[in-house]
């Protein structure tokens, strides 16, 4: 899957598992943060998206400290499964 | 000690597609489903609070009846958030919610449970989402009885009002299982001009109107 097609299924995943009311795909900036200004993210949210990669995409985050890094846009979470799917 | 005179500010009975505010009905709306009807009390209610999505059914029902309940009122601002409290009691604590988590984690082939159910499968969250959204900090509790005892919530309000605890709270029943709901809050203040004197029987009648 390319890095783009990846990037829209995202966006569509995260706003249906964290029901995001209102939101649409176009919405999502990708490059934007997740937490803190971006999306508003809290930490259930960060634990829901943890399962959505396990679930969706078989990658399961065995150091908690790439967890920030991972989950700072919808951009690195692309980069990141790209770079781990099993 | 002489029990201070307490007194019903505010009452909120949300019950069969139907919302009652101070003997006012609000919204009417029999022929939609429980969730369509509470995203129309949502919407009835005018707040932008995106979090009430991420809720489950009991929450967002505990929620929405005291946003309604406070709105038109001065409790969000006119007390220390320490000042107010919150009692509230149902059957069914959290059952509806524990259910879908159950569900959840019951194939071990595919073990995703999800946190954003978990979080839900404690009753007394509900009454949480309240002083988040009402500012309370005060004395709360969450009891779970097989029917409404107006009596035993009147004696926990007034057991903290009168030792000085808290001067205005909400207290009432929110219950959600399965497609079956109904929320009754109060509002409750020490000193309120031309309001009604809040008793068991004021209460019941508040309860048991349709």
């Amino acid at each position: 899957m390319e890095k783009q097609e990846l990037v829209e299924q995202l966006k569509g995943q995260i706003i249906t598992q964290l029901n995001l009311e209102g939101m649409n795909p176009e919405d999502v900036d990708p490059a934007a943060a997740l937490f803190g200004d971006g999306l508003g993210l809290d930490s259930i949210d960060a634990l829901e998206l943890i399962v959505l990669l396990e679930k969706e995409y078989g990658i399961k985050i065995e150091d908690p400290k790439e967890g920030k890094q991972i989950f700072h846009s919808v951009n690195s979470l692309a980069d990141y499964i790209l770079a781990n799917k099993p | 000690m002489k029990p201070v005179p307490l007194f019903c500010t505010s009452s909120v009975l949300i019950r069969n597609g139907k919302i009652i505010r101070n003997g006012k009905t609000l919204l009417h709306e029999p022929g939609k489903n429980p969730a369509e009807f509470l995203r129309a009390g949502y919407d009835l209610a005018g707040a932008a609070y995106p979090k009430f999505f991420k809720m489950d059914n009991l929450c967002k029902l505990a929620w929405l009846s005291a946003e309604l309940l406070c709105a038109e009122t001065s409790f969000k601002e006119g007390y220390e958030a320490e000042q107010k409290g919150i009692f509230l009691q149902n059957a069914s604590s959290s059952l509806d919610t524990d259910l879908k988590h159950a569900e959840s984690i019951s194939n071990t082939e595919a073990y995703f449970p999800s946190p954003a159910v978990f979080v839900y499968t404690l009753a007394n969250i509900s009454a949480g989402e309240i002083c988040i959204r009402q500012q309370i900090k005060g004395s709360s509790a969450f009891f779970i009885f097989e029917a409404f005892e107006a009596d035993f919530l009147l004696e926990q309000v007034q057991t903290y009002m009168n030792a000085g605890r808290i001067e205005a709270c909400i207290f009432g029943i929110t219950e959600w299982i399965g497609n079956q709901y109904e929320a009754c809050l109060f509002m409750v203040e020490k000193t309120a001009k031309n309001k009604t004197e809040l008793t068991s029987e004021f209460i019941n009648r508040m309860y048991n109107q349709s």
